[in-house]
């Protein structure tokens, strides 16, 4: 294996620093690592799947099974990359992977003594039996497993690029750049369609890049090239991948922007992730080569055909000196004259018993020799190619006589080659068998939006190639209304033969007995033998589906791009049917890896979801405040004083409210204006309690049922005027209870004359409690908030730093308590208004543990009680409910289910000792077994300052008869058993008095 | 009379961010001179009309297309519902046509540079080409997550009307996915 001095598409003027294993490589600009490692000399570059047989460079493109790589350090390793797509680049460093401790000396090897137990299904068969446990047993030898048999190790470490998604929409989605997808984008863009054309390699051409170097086809690129790159409508993106075709005529592409970069720069990315939107989209993916089956075919040194083309041509690298290419097609004599014409030693083992003389002369004009009739056997040699076993074989790949050793470092095969019909398959179904080519092709249909051209087609020559594409590219862009002047189809150049003329369907090369020599593999990817096909037809896999999930064949990865056909192939033979009978697996999504990160894009950490923030959250931040998540909102939890916890913050400030004033930023609610002239009846319908006859002025705790009948919601709604209400929501529930409403009114409620609005984020809102509220906002606003003018359920109008408010007279905490509503702009100004003029009222802020605390007391539920399986009985809320009219989920909720006597309700529960309860603890009774779901739950819980003890609110059944009862609270995950006591929920001022005074 | 605090007030200072050498785009925000929704039922558009006269709007849009008049902007949101962007449409409700003030609702973030189309199609999924996305024109879509209504003022500014309380978290999707293009942060005007 050498460099050449002349040829290629490198750039010899720009030498890269590129290493494999630490020994540095011969690399330039336009290599590949895989073109690098070629370059010198390596052939070991990784280890199997399974068995960890040495593997070399097979390919030169996305279907590389052996040549899987760690690339880059530390944060920005990463494990299976293929050494083919790797683009090279200055300061680029691969390792081996699935190698312990080095690659050439890899104790894993092992498994492949051992290979003949490791066969299709061995770990299932043995690791999970029908003994006790087995599933347990399973788990613990998978991990072992999992370790011994696997590819690359990511890092735990932070990923320190960034990545991008980016949403785009055209006409003409033209995938893959060769001589297809680039007259495919020259007719749509003449004819004036948006063109988004995109190309997986760094440089448009495909095959043509494999030509030699200067030749006509090098011409005809740069011609088509120049012409696209000076349409305004069309979008070049090389380094692209298009990974997916979904419905809705949506692809996914990724966009490789710095892979070929050691690290992005100046706050570029690292990888763009596109979802396209088009009308139209032209797939022309190609082919990619087959395989041939023979004993040890996947030892270094065997190697694709047009592979070893690619690397002499475009990477002036000679992968052999002592070539043997061995074929069922034309396609090879190519590739033979090429390795031939650069010095090295070829001779082409053709399966076919009959080879036309023009194509023979393709290669004996070069000077190879050509031997029909014959195939490989057997590559030999240790850990790399050595010599191939070549035999005269029948018309099925059967030897007919004895063989004879030739001396080899290459051993370059072509099978055929499958057109890459991965994304057509993704989108519509199974593709269809084409005799002539023996390849699956996709289902040629008009009404598709999704078409194939050239040899993803499986066109014949270069010049029905290059007419496809021109003719899907004018078709579909005159379906989307681009009809312009398309001018002439380019010409074709002069090219090699193809691979369906006269090629033979012969897949593998057997012993006279029928039987591989060795190990021979369909799947390189997961070390799945012939004989693993074979065993699986023996176990009576008759599906090609189960035969793929039973030997792994063409999965995860691979995705049948070098598997496929030849599995298919044997079974087909085993089953004695034709292939198209046998059928072919489906092909998923994505066709190469994708990362995690180019999903992801911007959307982790703070920004996996939006956070949302009250009008006043900065002053939070300003002033200590240790905030929590509430839903998607920031909400201040506590704010501590020097040296204080959670405990002794929100204890002290539940404290002070009772004996002060607090205040607490409820911004949060949900608030939703009701407008119309039928808005009365709309609440009156969505609430169980009446609405008609609450005055302007007045307000009205309301509770609302499912239409299944257990609660979802509860709230304060305001009368603001005649036809305008202003509903408030619990903060969980906001987004639900308007969905809900607007629901109903576009669907079951078209007669109402009602509008809902969200006005959440219009209104700040600032509770004040506690027995000095009053006084406080008096001295504050300067109006009167004496009971008899502002009695509880009124609001009024008022000023607060020169903000007109309005004040809302309710309670939470079970305090004497008001709720003031400002617009958000001055929601800050009016909470340092309030917090400056609250000093000589010993006015401090609180949050939300507090608030909890102060709630739970008085009994009033939230969240963990209204959770979905609760009724307003279970709540002790039944008397709310009218029976005067209809409400949502009135009839429902007179299910006998829900109004059976012992159900559990809402009870209190005094904790005994000094710990507290956990939410979720199960309630049993004071003595017997503690199994099942036992009587109830506790749903809230907290250490109650004003009665200074641990309480908590539980849902018990018969929970009304068993006031005074010693239960036993269960934390079992904790592992934990406390007892409590009975009691009303309404721990503190039952009966209202501070609230109401 | 105190000053109305934006959301956005700590975003907005001013600096470049990002890549270095280039200026993609800008980034900002300007207070609203106030926003109504006004809303009615069958007979909206009869209601509605002359509230919209007295602003200079000829009619309440379409769902594509912005108007605006001096001192006026309309954005038809819903069959039946406006928002006004004006002072005050000096409208008093009535039993055929709501209105609702909505000023403190929305924040505005302001777009504008060469790339300010790349990346709103980096966070919107609809067309926003200039083909697709003219001038007048104005989307109601999510960023984010988040229900914004985009409008394009000319080629290649735009504004987009964020609720409030989500106004900081959407400017910080905005601008970290700015960043590649170069942002420039505007300060409150």
């Amino acid at each position: 294996m050498r460099r050449l001095q002349k040829g290629g598409r490198i750039d010899r003027s720009k030498p890269l620093n590129v290493s494999f294993e630490g020994d540095k490589l011969p690399a330039f600009q336009g290599d590949t690592l895989a073109s690098a490692m070629l370059a010198a000399g390596v052939s070991l570059a990784g280890r199997s799947f399974k068995y960890h047989r040495p593997r070399g460079i097979y390919s030169a493109g996305v279907e590389e099974p052996g040549a899987l790589v760690h690339l880059r350090e530390d944060d920005r390793h990463e494990p299976n990359v293929r050494a083919t797509t790797a683009e090279a680049f200055d300061g680029l460093t691969a390792t081996a992977q699935n190698a312990w401790p080095s690659l050439t000396f890899d104790v894993g090897a092992v498994n492949n003594w051992f290979s003949p137990f490791l066969s299709a299904g061995f770990y299932y068969k043995t690791f999970v039996g029908p003994f006790k446990h087995s599933t347990k047993f399973w788990m613990m030898c998978e991990t072992f497993i999992r370790r011994a048999a696997g590819m690359g190790r990511a890092k735990y470490l932070a990923d320190p690029d960034s990545y991008e998604k980016r949403n785009a929409f055209c006409d003409v989605l033209v995938i893959g750049g060769g001589a297809a997808g680039l007259s495919a984008a020259l007719a749509a863009g003449r004819a004036g369609a948006q063109v988004i054309l995109v190309e997986q390699d760094f440089e448009l051409g495909g095959a043509i890049l494999s030509d030699p170097a200067e030749s006509e086809s090098d011409q005809w690129l740069t011609k088509v090239r120049t012409e696209l790159e000076n349409m305004d409508n069309v979008r070049i993106l090389i380094r692209t991948t298009a990974f997916g075709a979904y419905d809705g005529d949506t692809y996914g592409l990724i966009e490789r922007v710095c892979d070929h970069v050691k690290a992005p720069e100046n706050h570029q990315v690292r990888q763009r992730y596109w979802l396209v939107h088009a009308r139209r989209a032209v797939m022309a993916t190609g082919a990619i080569e087959r395989p041939l089956v023979f004993g040890s075919n996947d030892k270094p040194g065997v190697m694709l055909a047009g592979s070893a083309r690619t690397y002499l041509n475009r990477f002036a690298v000679l992968a052999g000196q002592n070539v043997i290419v061995t074929t069922n097609n034309n396609s090879a004599y190519s590739v033979a004259a090429d390795l031939a014409r650069s010095g090295a030693t070829v001779t082409v083992a053709d399966l076919r018993a009959q080879v036309s003389a023009c194509v023979q002369q393709i290669a004996t004009d070069a000077g190879a020799t050509v031997l029909v009739g014959h195939g490989v056997l057997e590559a030999k040699g240790g850990r790399k190619v050595a010599a191939a076993e070549v035999v005269p074989v029948d018309s099925s790949g059967r030897a007919t006589g004895n063989g004879k050793t030739l001396k080899a470092d290459l051993i370059a095969v072509s099978g055929g080659w499958a057109p890459a019909v991965h994304l057509w398959s993704q989108r519509f179904q199974k593709p269809v068998y084409k005799e002539e080519g023996a390849c699956f092709v996709p289902l040629q249909d008009d009404g598709h939006t999704l078409r194939s051209a050239g040899i993803s087609n499986a066109a014949s020559d270069l010049e029905d190639v290059i007419s496809q594409g021109f003719a899907l590219g004018t078709q579909s862009a005159g379906e989307t209304g681009a009809d312009g002047d398309i001018g002439l189809c380019p010409e074709a150049f002069t090219t090699g033969p193809f691979w369906q003329q006269g090629m033979s369907p012969v897949w593998a090369v057997f012993n006279t007995n029928g039987s591989p020599q060795g190990k021979a593999f369909v799947d390189f990817q997961h070390d799945v033998k012939i004989s693993d096909v074979d065993q699986a037809h023996l176990e009576g896999y008759i599906s090609v589906e189960h035969l793929k999930r039973y030997t792994t064949t063409g999965m995860a990865t691979d995705q049948g791009k070098l598997s496929n056909v030849n599995a298919l192939a044997r079974m087909a033979e085993l089953r004695r049917q034709s292939i198209p009978e046998v059928g072919t697996t489906t092909f998923r999504p994505p066709f190469t890896p994708v990362s995690m990160g180019s999903i992801v894009g911007q959307e982790h950490g703070r920004h996996f979801r939006p956070t949302r923030l009250s009008p006043i959250h900065q002053w939070h931040q300003e002033n200590g405040a240790l905030m929590t998540e509430a839903g998607a909102w920031m909400r201040p939890w506590y704010y501590p004083q020097t040296g204080e916890g959670l405990q002794d913050a929100y204890v002290r400030e539940a404290a002070h409210v009772r004996e002060h004033v607090g205040m607490i930023d409820v911004s949060t609610l949900g608030k939703i204006a009701v407008q119309g002239p039928d808005a009365a009846e709309f609440l009156n319908r969505i609430y169980v309690n009446g609405w008609k006859t609450l005055a302007v002025g007045r307000l009205r705790y309301g509770a609302m049922l499912r239409e299944d009948g257990f609660v979802m919601d509860d709230g304060a709604t305001a009368r603001l005027g005649e036809n305008d209400y202003f509903m408030s929501t619990t903060t969980a529930n906001a987004a639900k209870v308007l969905a809900f409403a607007e629901h109903l009114l576009q669907t079951a409620w078209k007669d109402l004359k009602v509008h809902v609005t969200t006005v959440t984020d219009q209104w700040a809102a600032i509770a004040v409690a506690g027995p000095k509220s009053r006084a406080l906002l008096t001295e504050v606003t300067g109006t009167d908030l004496s009971r008899e003018t502002v009695p509880n359920n009124h609001f009024t109008h008022a000023e607060i730093g020169g903000v007109g408010v309005r004040i809302h007279r309710m309670s939470y905490s079970g305090e004497l308590a008001y709720e003031v509503y400002i617009p958000a702009g001055y929601g800050r100004h009016v909470w340092e208004t309030l917090y400056t003029a609250g000093s000589p009222f010993e006015l401090r802020p609180y949050g939300t543990e507090a608030m909890g605390a102060l709630r739970i007391e008085k009994g009033h539920i939230a969240g963990p009680e209204i959770e979905g399986r609760t009724t307003l009985r279970d709540l002790g809320l039944e008397g709310f409910a009218s029976s005067k009219k209809p409400f949502v989920g009135s009839i429902l909720c007179k299910r006998p289910v829900l109004e059976e006597a012992s159900r559990p309700i809402l009870v209190g529960l005094e904790i005994e000792g000094a710990t507290g309860a956990k939410a979720g603890s199960i309630l049993f009774p004071n003595v017997g077994e503690t199994k099942g779901h036992g009587d109830g739950w506790v749903s809230s819980t907290t250490y109650s300052p004003a009665l200074g003890k641990n309480i908590a609110l539980g849902l018990l059944k018969n929970g009304k008869f068993r006031a005074g009862e010693t239960i036993r609270v269960v934390n079992f995950v904790g592992n934990e058993t406390l007892r409590a006591k009975v009691v009303s929920p309404h721990f503190f001022d039952p009966e209202g008095e501070r609230q109401n005074g | 009379m105190a000053e109305v605090l934006s959301p956005l007030k700590s975003k907005c200072v001013a600096g470049h961010h990002g890549a270095s050498e280039k200026s993609g785009l800008k980034m900002g925000t300007r207070a609203l001179s106030g926003l109504w929704q006004i809303a009615g039922w069958d007979d909206f558009e009869s209601a509605a009309q002359p509230v919209l006269s007295s602003l200079g709007l000829k009619d309440g849009g379409t769902f594509r297309i912005a108007q605006h008049a001096d001192g006026a902007t309309a954005w038809r949101i819903a069959p039946d519902r406006i928002l006004i962007e004006t002072a005050d449409p000096n409208l008093e409700n009535a039993p055929e046509l709501m209105k609702l003030d909505l000023s403190h609702a929305r924040s505005v973030i302001t777009l504008e540079g060469p790339s300010s189309r790349d990346l709103l199609s980096q966070l919107v999924a609809i067309d926003v080409t200039p083909m697709a996305f003219k001038p007048g024109e104005f989307f109601q879509t999510g960023i984010h997550h988040v229900g914004v209504l985009i409008h394009c003022l000319n080629s290649d500014r735009f504004d987009i009307l964020v609720p409030g309380t989500w106004a900081s978290s959407v400017w910080e999707a905005l601008y970290e996915n700015a960043l590649p293009h170069g942002v420039e942060t505007l300060e409150v005007a």
